[in-house]
């Protein structure tokens, strides 16, 4: 039950033990070990010879004796025999001894002036010795030519053996002291051999690490294992500092790369912006709001006095966003604007919608399409013209109080342009007789989630639309926060456009 | 986006679940081009769970249209709902593609 | 002779087997010539006592050799020292009654290296070499003239010479 602690203690006192100490203490453990090792093999020698000696004293002693008390015994000389044993005297570690008859009887006895004289003697034993805890006892037969004349009995206290083994102890231990303090030192002087580049070496790892900074290599002490981790964590810093540089060499050039590029995003974005018609003031004002999803989009709107009393109006989104749809959008505004489109009458808007169709196939325009509005209004006629090519209809909203507000839908049906050949487009009417607000817009300009993921319809735009009006451009600014407050963000999905032009059949003719 | 495609003796029903804008529009136009390569000629459009269309999956369907057009082929639209038939009709595709009420008045 | 012969006897078989010239002196037989004086009946007397005590001995062997003994009556005249060399005798024993013939015995032991031993204690003093006496305990005490068992050849162990009593 101790084991699994002590390894637990052990291993959570190790893992938090320096290179130093772990190496110290290897060294100190070995050593201990090693002399405590030595000094049990002597120690256990030295009791084994000990005990030997003493056996072989107490024979000869015993023989001695006995050979001296025979003639005691032979002749039943009591008092001889018990003078013979006297002269153990002289030799202190015998305690106790005795002579016993041929016949087992005890006939002198003998013991140390320390012991009570009236000592029980044991009876007489066949030959031989056992050691005790605290004695050696020895029984031997007198023999007399061969004959035996009787049994004499030693016993000896371990004294002599207990002093040397305390002694050897204490000096052993003296010894194992001093050796470990040596040994410390020794260890102490010389684990700095390992530890000294294994050092060096975690304190560079933690430099490069902390800094960053891959010029820093680790200097090679020894040409042993450690000297190869050295040289490979070079290599390996050699390496990551290649590649660093190239990496950041890489991220130069692409960082410069998307500068350029964004640059000429910039200025195509720049480009088509300037394309877009100025808010005009006079007897046609007009506003917009451009905002595209990324810089270029594919919504374009337009807007131009044909001649003296006809305002062209047009409102493309061509599918899709980015650079493509916003060249496609270009290329069709040049068309609108230059008139470049043949033997087209652009104050017709069918016509305009069906020449739109022939010249940009959508299989010649990178499989694009286009939804655009285009409608005419002629000042004189007080009437807009208009044809529509599967795009969301203009809301035109009245605004003249007292008379009640109407929000009309400019629609007309027709396919979006580009999607086959030879579509036909129908011209609708729309009279303005008093003053109007015409609303044109892509699609993203309702076709938006509101923050709980639900679209915005398109019958809930137009209700926004239909609110009282409020003062000259105002509107536009209201219906757009509207939208934003409604999706939740600034930013939209899709290219959104708003125009809002104001109409007044009541405003003097005159060019702008 | 989710389509199913499944072949019947009288036409190829695609249904399309979820939304078909930018970003599905892609995979919508490869899974229908291998349906017309695979040599379909009656393709039946399920939009009942079709929840969003935008201009980019018009022009997925469109593209699909006129290509099994060239094969003397038809497509054909069922369930279009909310939005998307809205979407549809303001783009005039409903004067393209012929709709029905149901699965079985297309397969009738 | 105050110990009786059959304790004299084994006594004195023990006191030769502490004679360390033992085996120089004797080297086929242990023969104890019995001396004594025919004339005389306590010497007769002793004589009996002696042999009989002897006669159980001579299955028996000291040292391992066989033990014997022979009667010798001393007879002025006779050459006791001519039967004692013919019998190859190693120990004189002197019955009571010799105390005349001590002398002449004596001389006899000193030149044959014949060992003397008796159960009278004042012979010792008169220069026979080993004698048994009693002591104050009425034990059994041994009496040794030291010049007289070197002078017969004999040179008895310290351990007995420190238990019996030396006569000068």
């Amino acid at each position: 039950m101790l084991y699994p602690v002590l390894s637990w203690v052990g291993c959570m006192t190790l893992r938090h033990m320096s290179i130093k100490q772990k190496l110290i203490l290897t060294t100190m453990l070995t050593t201990c070990v090693a002399l405590l090792l030595v000094t049990v093999v002597f120690v256990t020698y030295e009791l084994v010879t000990i005990r030997r000696a003493l056996r072989h004293d107490l024979v000869t002693q015993a023989q001695i004796i006995g050979m001296n008390s025979a003639a005691a015994l032979v002749f039943d000389d009591r008092q001889g025999a018990t003078e013979t044993l006297e002269t153990l005297h002289a030799r202190q570690n015998v305690v106790s001894a005795a002579l016993y008859t041929a016949s087992g009887a005890v006939f002198a006895t003998y013991h140390r002036d320390d012991i009570s004289q009236g000592s029980m003697i044991p009876i007489p034993q066949p030959d031989g010795y056992r050691f005790r805890a605290n004695s050696l006892d020895l029984f031997q037969k007198i023999l007399r030519d061969g004959e035996p004349v009787g049994t004499i009995y030693l016993q000896s206290d371990l004294q002599a053996m207990y002093d040397r083994l305390k002694r050897y102890g204490n000096l052993g231990a003296l010894a194992l002291l001093m050796s470990m303090g040596v040994g410390f030192l020794l260890a102490v002087r010389l684990q700095r051999v390992i530890s000294l580049p294994i050092l060096h070496l975690a304190q560079t790892a933690k430099d490069v690490s902390e800094k960053r900074d891959y010029t820093v290599r680790a200097v090679k002490y020894h040409e042993d294992e450690v000297g190869l981790l050295i040289d490979s964590f070079n290599e390996m810093l050699t390496q990551i500092q290649e590649r660093d540089a190239a990496l950041r060499a890489s991220n130069q050039a692409l960082t410069e790369q998307q500068d350029l590029l964004l640059q000429e995003l910039t200025e195509a974005a720049d480009y088509v912006t300037s394309l877009l018609p100025p808010q005009l003031t006079g007897a046609v004002q007009t506003t917009w709001k451009f905002l595209p999803s990324e810089r270029l989009g594919g919504d374009a709107f337009g807007y131009h006095w044909l001649n003296a009393e006809q305002f062209a109006i047009y409102l493309l989104d061509v599918c899709g966003h980015g650079v493509g749809a916003a060249l496609l959008s270009v290329a069709v505004m040049d068309a609108l604007r230059s008139h470049t489109l043949p033997d087209t009458d652009f104050c017709n808007p069918a016509a305009v919608l069906r020449a739109l169709n022939m010249a940009f196939p959508m299989e010649e325009h990178g499989e694009m399409f286009f939804t655009m509005w285009y409608g005419v209004y002629n000042q004189s006629t007080q009437q807009i013209v208009y044809a529509n090519g599967g795009h969301p209809p203009p809301i035109l909203v009245t605004d003249a109080s007292p008379h009640p507000k109407k929000v009309i839908q400019l629609k007309a049906p027709g396919v979006v342009i580009g999607a086959m050949p030879d579509l036909q487009y129908v011209n609708a009417y729309c009279d303005i007789k008093v003053r109007s607000k015409l609303y044109l817009f892509s699609d993203g300009a309702f076709e938006v989630t509101r923050t709980d993921g639900t679209f915005l319809t398109f019958t809930e735009f137009v209700a926004l639309l239909a609110r009282p009006s409020l003062s000259g451009m105002a509107d536009l600014e209201r219906l757009f926060q509207d939208v934003q407050t409604l999706h939740g963000s600034q930013a939209f999905d899709d290219d959104l456009s708003i125009v809002q032009i104001i109409l007044d059949p009541n405003l003097g003719r005159g060019l702008c | 986006m989710d389509i199913d495609v499944t072949t019947t003796a009288q036409a190829v029903i695609v249904a399309v679940r979820g939304r078909l804008d930018t970003t599905s529009a892609p995979v919508f136009e490869q899974r229908l081009a291998d349906v017309i390569t695979q040599g379909a000629t009656y393709i039946v459009m399920q939009c009942n769970e079709l929840a969003y269309i935008n201009s980019a999956g018009l022009r997925s369907v469109l593209l699909g249209g006129k290509k099994l057009q060239a094969q003397q082929g038809r497509l054909v639209f069922v369930g279009l709902q909310g939005i998307v038939k809205e979407i549809f009709d303001m783009a005039g595709f409903s004067t393209l593609f012929q709709t029905f009420a149901s699965e079985d008045a297309a397969l009738a | 002779m105050p110990v009786p012969a059959d304790v004299q006897i084994p006594l004195l078989l023990k006191i030769l087997t502490f004679d360390r010239n033992f085996e120089i002196k004797i080297n086929t037989a242990l023969t104890i010539g019995i001396v004594y004086d025919p004339q005389n009946p306590a010497s007769l007397q002793g004589k009996d006592a002696i042999a009989q005590s002897l006669a159980p001995f001579t299955t028996k062997t000291i040292k391992k050799l066989p033990i014997a003994y022979t009667l010798l009556e001393f007879t002025p005249g006779k050459s006791l020292a001519e039967i004692a060399r013919t019998k190859h005798i190693n120990v004189f024993y002197i019955v009571p009654g010799n105390v005349e013939h001590l002398p002449a015995l004596l001389e006899i032991s000193w030149a044959q290296q014949i060992l003397t031993v008796t159960g009278v204690p004042a012979y010792v003093d008169k220069g026979v070499a080993v004698g048994i006496s009693l002591n104050r305990e009425n034990k059994p005490l041994i009496l040794i003239n030291l010049a007289s068992s070197k002078s017969a050849g004999s040179a008895f162990d310290a351990n007995l010479l420190k238990l019996a009593t030396i006569v000068e």
